[in-house]
């Protein structure tokens, strides 16, 4: 998803000239640049982030941030990583962009001695709640990497902390200010797929997911490969699919009302704790069903949300929309008619009756849903996080977004676990 | 070299046949614009396919003719 970056003023600008403005006006980050009053910063007042966790997450928000920081007038204030490397080649990314941050290994540091605006927390993610919590006891708004906890508790926690301290909490769901789906989403809601049935969306890759050990030395397994223990993550359902059941809660606009699962450790039995292989269907009060899977065996399909409706589907990920009406038959009719002369009079007759047709998939190629795609979602992101901070506050719609994807990512991690189809339990709804 | 003379009768009638194959072809083709649903603009781009139909058509008709006229003239002889 993270493409070239174009500067906001260059984005709108295309954006203006590909006529999307008006379409656009309603979303979340355009929302976040528009003229109310800086109840937070004024704009002539120096932002100040700090980032906390400066692994591979961490360190591309910050070369982000840069991209946009001197325009913005955003600074890194500081830094904060347990693990020396970590924190280094993050400093040496601020000092080749003329920053010179303080460098904390104790994230309480950051909230103590920095007392940042805001940090963005790219933490393992069982290290996320702690964090975000105290940071909002201390009045600092909060980035958080998706997704929001490792536990359910953890992440109502964050929400309540939220509530009570009245700071901001974005949660790293970069795709709610991706313009394909800002505009895809737009017309969704307007009625074009018609009604929705089903979503299907899958995330695959074909790798071991692992990362590198320094000097191959297994001390250092956990913290790096965090991601494959179960004590610190979810693995493929914390780590991509909270994004894509964001999408399909987003699309659907609303929750789902059950989930059931399977799931397996298939292909890479190395040790690790989490599936390598994952299935779940959630169901929606309508009916509606989102069926999702992911593996790190096979990457064919790669990436996709399919939003499929009974006038046509969309495909975020690749920037395509689709009509139901058969838009192949595109012929004028009288080559559509010599054609189907020739047909009659050369096709063999069929051995299994008239009725026997297969049902392949329809070969149309669709059409870009904007045709501007060169950007970064979250470089937009992080451009409306700092406006966010300068008016003093966040869209509440987009933290819920955040929240009720953990929850759900959650709760399908459970019915995998338990082999039942689950319901949100009653303190978790918001 | 003697010169071919066609008389007038005949390239009358070779006109009126070429004028009712276009005009079948025609609406062959106003005939598949309704049955397809495709554009009435149709009617003016796809002339070269009515055009093609219509010569398809005319040399169906000479060949038709001509068989009509050996066949009579076989079966007048025989008479
Ligand atoms: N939004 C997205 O598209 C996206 C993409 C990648 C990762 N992420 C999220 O970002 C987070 C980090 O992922 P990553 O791939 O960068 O992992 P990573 O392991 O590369 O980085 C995590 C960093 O946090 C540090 N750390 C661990 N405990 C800490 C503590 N208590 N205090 C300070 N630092 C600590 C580690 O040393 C490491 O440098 C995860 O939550 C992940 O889900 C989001």
């Amino acid at each position: 998803m993270n493409k070239i970056y174009q500067s906001r003023r260059d984005f709108l600008r295309n954006l203006a000239i590909t006529g999307s403005v008006a379409t656009l006006a309603a979303s979340p980050w355009l929302g976040a640049f528009s003229n109310t009053p800086f109840k937070g910063k004024g704009p002539n007042d120096k932002v100040r982030l700090s980032v906390i966790g400066t692994g591979i997450r961490g360190r591309q928000l910050l070369r982000l941030l840069f991209t946009f920081a001197s325009e913005a007038n955003v600074t890194v204030s500081s830094l904060c990583d347990n693990f020396a490397p970590h924190l280094e080649e993050a400093l040496e990314i601020c000092h080749l962009n003329g920053v010179k941050p303080k460098t904390y290994t104790d994230y309480r540091d950051v909230i103590e001695k920095d007392k940042p605006d805001a940090v963005l927390i790219a933490t393992p993610l069982h290290e996320h709640a702690r964090a975000t919590i105290d940071c909002f006891s201390a009045g600092i708004h909060v980035f958080c990497e998706k997704s929001m906890a490792r536990t359910l508790d953890d992440t109502r926690a964050m929400y309540d902390a939220h509530i009570a301290s009245n700071r901001i909490l974005v949660v790293g769901h970069q795709r709610l200010f991706n313009p394909v789906y800002l505009e895809g989403m737009q017309r969704i809601h307007n009625g074009e797929l018609g009604t929705i049935g089903q979503i299907r969306a899958y995330w695959h890759r074909n790798n071991d997911w692992r990362r590198p050990l320094p000097n191959n030395d297994m001390k250092f397994e956990r913290q790096i490969n965090w991601r494959l223990y179960k004590e610190y993550s979810a693995g493929l359902l914390t780590e991509l699919m909270s994004h894509q059941i964001q999408v399909a809660n987003w699309a659907l606009q609303q929750s789902p009302v059950s989930v059931m699962g399977t799931a397996s450790i298939r292909f890479w039995r190395d040790g690790r704790e989490v599936h390598d292989n994952v299935a779940l269907i959630y169901s929606y009060a309508d009916g509606t069903k989102c069926i999702y899977d992911s593996m790190i065996s096979n990457k064919k399909y790669g990436l996709e949300e399919q939003i499929m409706g009974h006038l046509g589907t969309i495909e975020f990920e690749t920037n395509r929309q689709y009509s139901e009406k058969d838009e192949s038959i595109k012929a004028p009719g009288i080559q559509q008619m010599i054609s189907d002369i020739e047909n009659k009079v050369f096709d063999k007759l069929p051995i299994g009756g008239a009725s026997w047709v297969p049902e392949i998939a329809v070969g149309d190629q669709g059409k870009k849903i904007i045709e501007n795609d060169q950007f970064s979602d979250t470089a937009l992101q992080l451009e409306a996080l700092v406006n966010f901070i300068r008016k003093g506050s966040a869209p509440e719609k987009l933290t819920k977004e955040g929240y009720n994807a953990s929850i759900w990512t959650l709760l399908g991690e459970n019915a995998i676990d338990t082999g039942q189809e689950l319901k949100m339990p009653e303190k978790y709804i918001i | 070299m003697k010169d071919i003379v066609i008389p007038a009768a005949r390239i009358k009638k070779e006109i009126a046949a070429v004028l009712i194959s276009l005009i079948i072809a025609f609406l062959i083709n106003v005939y598949s614009i309704i049955k397809y649903q495709t554009s009435w603009v149709e009617l003016f781009s796809q002339i070269g396919y009515v055009v093609f139909i219509a010569i398809i058509i005319y040399i169906i008709s000479v060949v038709l003719r001509a068989l009509i006229y050996i066949a009579k003239k076989v079966f007048v002889k025989k008479l």
